[in-house]
């Protein structure tokens, strides 16, 4: 940064920076695309780098260590390596398993996702109606799915298997000493303390968090809704028609709406998120300020009298307000009797009102909890940058801009992000208060989705009423790119997270 | 003149303080006002609807509480909802701390693109992900079982290793590099170090796993659904408000009487631990 | 016993800086070695890897004889006390000192009798039931020395321990832990950025800067013989005065010439005897190094003779002395002149302001190379400079007449001889009477008369006085004539690029009387498509440097000294070249994969020879990275 920057003025240095952020946008970008064939050049020789060394054990290895391509871990048992080789062993014997008596069977009917739904048949004998289920198609993609995944493991511990084989033989051709079994139980305690460590979250993770995501991803692609419902009907691949619906160039008018639903619940999400982190964020600040301002006694009570709010579960804070608020609720009947208005006023019910509502009532809910954060770092602002502060002849306000609120905003860029990310899919402050009501409607068109909709109440209610399941997944996936990209640029942009630490 | 001038500082201070004060305890009320009025609801004695247009009630009775803990599920759902935050609490504050302490302390290859994947996961719209785990859920025979709501809570607690992490992150290393040069493994670092000086963000952790189920509506519903016998208190009282005539019925004040008692155990451990639960937060959502 | 010995020890980090290069020390038992240098100099890198808190990189790290690279910091029999102590927060300090020797699982009666007796060591005996947050900096530093102590380490590291301490304490606790080191009788390595800590305390000072060793010395040694410009800035306070200058041979006196100003000063060209002459011709730029208090305000009697100028800018009086701060006076009003500090006694009329004409000590003048910065007055210096005439096969040196080798046979003319200093040996023909000798860090210098020639040798053990008979050893002597070198030495290195290789051999070995074929693996170096065989532990040092699957698919350097090779049977294909014949002994010069080798020979050879490496010293390099490995 040289001395002409320092010379300007906030605007000026703003002014500077947006500039010159869209001059270099060129240079960056296509620095961008010139990194990727370097990258793909990269991932090419990682990916040729596999069959190489599996080459090279296939030419290099002596018999045991040929044998283990068939025969998992024989190598590595054949040379002492217990432990190691009998995990190998049985994952082989495991996995065959399960491939002969369950995970064939679906995998072979992933590509129809099922022919035969149900068949009725009248027994002979008896003349009793008896339904027989056949095949069901989300079992078939949820299953066929996880043997993918399985395979997938599959085919990593069998290199790793040929690898680790190749290597104990060099070992032994070396006569340099192997890890025995009891040095590999000590190192699952240090140099590979973290698999020890990991491996169970990791495994919870896979199989409830990205095994579901890529099974919603799957069901995108199909015309899985109430009209095609296992077990008693099919559902099939659809190709791309429920992106098609979602963007609004399907035929129907409903693709329409829906089109129309999806922008403008997008938007309100964006602006619910953006005003719910900032009047938080902000407001809970000045509180914070206010409690640790100096001469002001009962610090602690005012902080307790306010973290009271966080304690009462938040459902219920909310389901009350919803109560209190309603057209017939307390507020206003209180209002009507004392004379103060002749109509009920739609807290809730009124589109622009009700969103107004939202975000008082999520400061309400939000500020204690920015208020706690912010205590505990206005604490450790260090005190003589005030007094440098009032001796260079700043007043509050200023010492606030210049010193407190750059001061913060450096140091919580990861919570405000955390944050923002938080509010965009925000289920229970929207359900709980008005459910997404009033309905959002288009040119007289009921639409699937109410004016205080966030994409996530949207889902929630495509798939839990509408049963529109394959739609639903297309909203999640864009409300997926739509996060991930927000914040992935403001990851990027805040330094405190890049620095995460200075590893020497 | 020079005393004037002092004077004045300090009277403008005074000012300045006591509209601080003020502003206080506007703030005090606005926040405490509405739970007060939850409190007096409670213990209206008569039963209107929600459209009743006075505060106070006028016969003031236990009636709602005693209606709470003999006409209604409430007791079964409220030792639900503790079952099931007990065991998540445990599980998923191991869970946090065994996977902070390895993203934080240990290095190893995929370090970096693990934590890039957990940032990533928890950007899914986590409901998307239901059907499947539901499915997967019911083959296993767990839909409409708490052990099965317990899974579905402390499956992927990994990814809530953020802050905890950045608390691990503010312990200085060569803490644990003593503890190795005095013959400690990586594991005994991980018990007898690192654990004893987590002890805010541990009871962060227990606290916001906690919390968290009782709170929790959006899974509980879609897993519980149809049988009431299996509620959390959150799906329960819902379920009041969603059928008009049981709020016909003067439900609502007894929702009121619920959600006092809800709230009292988790409010007195809020209160408890609050300085923890700072402490646990300023340190690992921060970084200086 | 606890020595400590590092060999050819690298630091290089997965981005390919590296922290540490080729650090060699031998490190004896009960010595206080200090690590000096500014930041981010590698010296507490170095240390780390010392702990086994840093992986080494490459190079063999010895701690009581026993290789430790690959060893857990636990079982390494050391301690390490750290700049932030690191003492355990929630731990009274008893707890603290014990926590090694209950993870030892010693019994409870000896646990308690090593806290209790290293606590009265340190005096922190009512400490004992504190916790470290309740104490101050310098006790919690002993809390930190008595964890380190109660392990009875072979070694103890101490990473700035006294850094954070202020000035006062972190002088008290300096001399403590002296005394801690007397009284211990471990090995001590330290780690310090001040150099005051390193001269008081060390027995011996490493003086680092990026990541490279500068000078490893005794204290005194460092303040007096710097081996570089950058020791002699890093080492004493006042920094010393450095002045740009050029150095004239006239007669038998050096004129020193500074650069901008018309001041000349003349040193007697004897006590310059040991610098290189090319330095001498008043035009390669010099850097002169003066400590402050060997430049003082020259006497009234002085003045005008012998003399520079400097403009003072302030004076610090310290009550018995004062410390003068100026510049360098220069005639061509240049802006930027050297600044000059200079130590004189307490009562000296000179004020900011003044031009003052200062006297140098020119007995301690240290004279650098301008752009190496090396010293170019070694204590040992490099060559013998000598002129000489040939004629007829024979060579005129040092006054007395030699036949001149085959291999150095040059035409009739005058040359000038660089002869090493350690190529000076006793049992030649000319005669030469010993002037004096000295002792550098246990090898004697002697300085040497020859036909009125001052000749340095080592090697020699002679009183002053002695006569000798010295010769030159011509295989290591270069010859050039007008500035152009005729004869260069063989290198003393063999370098030979190679593979390292498995090869599968089928042996017939005697088993129970009857011959059975078996399948032998071999490792070894292939060059030129030829492989030779490694010993067992050559192969498995370059596989514990590299990792198994990465060394057999690695190129590698081999290099051997000159009598590293040695005509044999079998091994290294070489193609002769030339016969180098120096009369006592032969060379053959030889091509190996590109590269010339040079090796001793008993007969003249043609076409291709076998030779077999020594594999005992024998040094290899892993050229990727530029490390050397054994």
């Amino acid at each position: 940064m040289d001395l002409e920057y320092l010379k300007m003025s906030p605007l000026e240095k703003f002014a500077f920076n947006f500039k010159s952020f869209f001059k270099n946008l060129p240079k960056k970008t296509a620095a961008f695309f010139k990194a990727i064939p370097k990258k793909l050049y990269k991932l090419w020789l990682a990916f040729a780098g596999i069959f190489v060394n599996i080459g090279a054990a296939a030419k290099e290895g002596d018999w045991k260590t040929r044998l283990s391509f068939g025969v998992m871990g024989f190598g590595l048992i054949a040379r002492k390596q217990y432990l190691r080789g009998i995990i190998y062993l049985a994952f082989e014997i495991l996995f065959i398993l399960y491939m002969v008596f369950f995970g064939w069977k679906y995998l072979v009917k992933m590509g129809s996702l099922g022919e035969v739904a149900v068949k009725t048949v009248v027994d002979p004998m008896t003349g009793i109606e008896k339904t027989y289920y056949y095949d069901n198609s989300l079992l078939i993609l949820l299953y066929s799915l996880l043997t993918l995944f399985i395979m997938t493991a599959f085919v990593y511990m069998w290199y790793q298997n040929v690898k680790g084989n190749l290597l104990s033989q060099q070992f032994v051709e070396a006569h340099m000493p192997l890890p025995t079994t009891k040095d590999d139980f000590r190192s699952y305690a240090n140099e590979n303390y973290h698999k020890s460590l990991l491996s169970l979250p990791l495994l919870g993770l896979t199989v409830f968090t990205i095994l579901p995501i890529f099974f919603m991803i799957f069901i995108a692609f199909t015309n899985y809704d109430k009209f095609h419902q296992p077990p008693a009907q099919l559902f099939h691949w659809s190709g791309f028609d429920n992106f098609v619906t979602v963007l609004g160039g399907g035929i129907s008018s409903d693709s329409k709406v829906f089109a129309y639903t999806f922008g403008e619940v997008l938007l309100w999400t964006i602006v619910w998120a953006v005003f719910a982190t900032f009047t938080n964020y902000i407001l809970g600040m000045i509180v914070a300020i206010m409690i640790n301002k100096k001469g002001v006694k009962c610090k602690k009570l005012w902080r307790t009298v306010l973290v009271i709010t966080i304690a009462v579960p938040q459902f219920v804070s909310l389901m009350f307000m919803s109560q209190l608020l309603s057209d017939q609720g307390l507020v206003n009947n209180l209002l009507l009797k004392w004379g103060w208005i002749n109509k009920a006023i739609p807290f809730l019910t009124d589109g622009n009102l009700a969103r107004a509502t939202i975000i008082i009532v999520n400061i309400w809910i939000g500020i204690p909890y920015s208020m706690l954060i912010c205590t505990g770092i206005l604490m450790n602002i260090p005190e003589d940058l005030y007094e440098s502060a009032r001796i260079d002849g700043a007043g509050p306000v200023r010492a606030y801009m210049k010193i407190t609120l750059p001061y913060m905003l450096h140091v919580t860029t990861p919570y405000l992000i955390t944050q923002f990310i938080g509010n965009l899919n925000n289920f229970n402050v929207i359900f709980l208060l008005t459910g997404g009501n009033p309905p959002l409607e288009m040119d007289g068109n009921v639409t699937t989705a109410g004016q205080t909709d966030l994409l996530i109440t949207w889902l929630y209610k495509l798939t839990v009423t509408e049963n529109k399941y394959g739609l639903a997944s297309v909203i999640g996936i864009f409300t997926f790119v739509i996060v991930a990209v927000l914040s992935l640029i403001l990851y990027n942009r805040s330094k405190s997270v890049k620095n995460e630490e200075e590893f020497m | 003149m020079e005393k004037k001038k002092y004077k004045s500082k300090k009277l403008s201070e005074r000012i300045s303080l006591v509209m601080v004060y003020a502003f206080l305890i506007i703030i005090s009320l606005i926040w405490l006002i509405p739970f007060l009025v939850l409190i007096i609801l409670s213990f209206r004695g008569e039963q209107v609807g929600i459209s009743a247009d006075y505060l106070f009630p006028k016969h003031w009775s236990f009636g709602n509480y005693i209606k709470l803990f003999t006409k209604t599920k409430f007791l079964r759902w409220y030792g639900n909802t503790m079952l099931v935050s007990v065991v998540v609490t445990i599980i998923q504050t191991v869970i946090v701390l065994m996977t902070s302490y390895a993203l934080s302390r240990l290095r190893f290859k995929l370090r970096k693109p693990l934590m890039n994947l957990m940032l990533i996961l928890g950007m899914f719209p986590g409901f998307l992900s239901m059907t499947a785990v539901y499915f997967v859920l019911k083959e296993l025979n767990l839909t409409q079982n708490l052990f099965g709501l317990i899974l579905v809570f402390t499956a992927s607690s990994a990814m809530q290793y953020y802050i905890c992490k950045g608390f691990f992150d503010t312990i200085p290393k060569s803490l644990d590099e003593a503890a190795r040069i005095d013959g400690a493994s990586r594991h005994t670092v991980f018990l007898k170090i690192i654990l004893p000086l987590a002890k805010p963000i541990i009871i962060y952790t227990i606290l916001t796993a906690f919390i968290a189920p009782w709170g929790e509506f959006m899974f509980s519903s879609f897993m519980l659904k149809g049988d009431d016998d299996k509620f959390t208190v959150a799906v329960g009282m819902k379920s009041w408000l969603d059928n008009s005539t049981l709020m016909a019925e003067g439900y609502f004040t007894v929702f009121c009487a619920a959600a006092v008692v809800v709230s009292i155990p988790i409010t007195a451990l809020f209160i408890w631990l609050q300085r923890y639960y700072v402490e646990g937060i300023t340190g690992g959502s921060v970084k200086g | 016993m606890a020595e400590v010995s590092l060999k050819h020890i690298y630091k290089v980090y997965p981005n390919g800086t590296k922290a540490v290069s080729d650090f060699n020390m031998e490190i004896a038992d009960k010595e206080f070695i200090v690590f000096v240098g500014p930041s981010g100099c590698g010296k507490s890198t170095t240390l780390r890897m010392i702990a086994g808190l840093e992986d080494v990189s490459a190079g063999e790290l010895k701690i009581g004889g026993l290789v430790v690279n690959d060893m857990e910091p636990k079982d390494r029999d050391i301690a390490m006390v750290f700049q932030n102590y690191a003492l355990y927060p929630h731990m009274t300090v008893y707890e603290n000192i014990a926590f090694g020797l209950r993870l030892k699982k010693l019994p409870k009666d000896e646990i308690h009798k090593r806290v209790t007796e290293a606590a009265e060591i340190l005096g922190i005996t009512e400490y004992l039931n504190k916790k470290p947050k309740e104490m101050s900096g310098g006790q919690r530093q002993r809390v930190a020395l008595g964890r380190a102590i109660v392990r009875e380490p072979k070694v103890m590291l101490l990473d700035e321990p006294l850094s954070n301490l202020d000035a006062k304490l972190r002088t008290q606790m300096r001399a403590e832990i002296s005394k801690l080191h007397t009284k211990l009788q471990t090995t001590f390595v330290y780690v310090t950025h001040d150099q005051v800590e390193a001269m008081t305390m060390g027995t011996r000072i490493v003086v680092m800067k990026d990541g490279f060793v500068q000078q490893i010395d005794t204290p005194k040694n460092l303040y007096n013989y710097p081996e570089n410009k950058f020791v002699a800035s890093f080492i004493g306070t006042p920094q010393m005065n450095f002045f740009d200058a050029k150095l004239l041979k006239t007669g038998n006196e050096v004129k020193i010439l500074f650069d901008g100003t018309d001041a000349e000063i003349s040193v007697p060209y004897p006590s310059l005897y040991k610098i290189i002459p090319d330095y001498l011709d008043g035009k390669t730029p010099v850097v002169i190094g003066l400590r402050a208090e060997d430049i003082s305000l020259a006497p009234a009697a002085k003045k005008g003779k012998n003399v520079i100028k400097v403009a003072v800018s302030h004076k610090e009086e310290l009550g018995n002395e004062t410390l003068v701060y100026g510049n360098l006076y220069t005639t061509d009003g240049a802006a930027e002149t050297a600044p000059v500090i200079l130590k004189d006694t307490a009562d000296i009329a000179v004020n900011a302001g003044d031009i003052a004409e200062v006297t140098l000590n020119l007995g301690k003048i240290r004279i650098f190379d301008k752009q190496t910065e090396r010293s170019v007055l070694p204590r040992i210096p490099e060559y013998n400079y000598l002129d000489c005439t040939v004629k007829g096969g024979n060579i005129k040196l040092l006054g007395a007449e030699l036949a001149l080798p085959e291999a150095l046979s040059c035409a009739d003319g005058k040359y000038t001889l660089l002869v090493p200093v350690n190529a000076v040996n006793f049992d030649g023909g000319i005669k030469a009477e010993v002037v004096s000798r000295e002792d550098v860090n246990g090898v004697t210098l002697l300085a040497l008369t020859a036909g009125g020639k001052r000749v340095w040798a080592v090697g020699g053990d002679f009183a002053e006085g002695a006569e000798v008979n010295i010769g030159v050893d011509f295989k290591k002597i270069t010859v050039m004539s007008d500035g152009e070198t005729v004869f260069s030495p063989m290198p003393g290195l063999n370098e030979i690029d190679c593979n390292f290789v498995k090869r599968k051999f089928v042996e017939t070995a005697e088993v129970n009387g009857k011959s059975k074929r078996k399948k032998v693996i071999r490792f070894g170096f292939e060059t030129d498509g030829k492989f030779f065989e490694v010993p067992d532990d050559v192969s498995r040092k370059i596989f514990n440097a590299l990792g198994v699957k990465k060394a057999l698919s690695s190129p590698f350097k081999l290099q051997l000294g000159l009598y590293g090779l040695t005509v044999a049977e079998s091994g290294i294909v070489a193609t002769v070249e030339k016969v180098l014949n120096f009369g006592a002994e032969k060379f053959l010069k030889c091509t190996v994969g590109g590269r010339e080798i040079f090796v001793g020979t008993d007969a003249d050879r043609e076409g291709e020879v076998c030779l077999a490496p020594d594999f005992l010293n024998a040094g290899v390099v892993d050229p990727k990275r530029d490390i050397k490995i054994i």
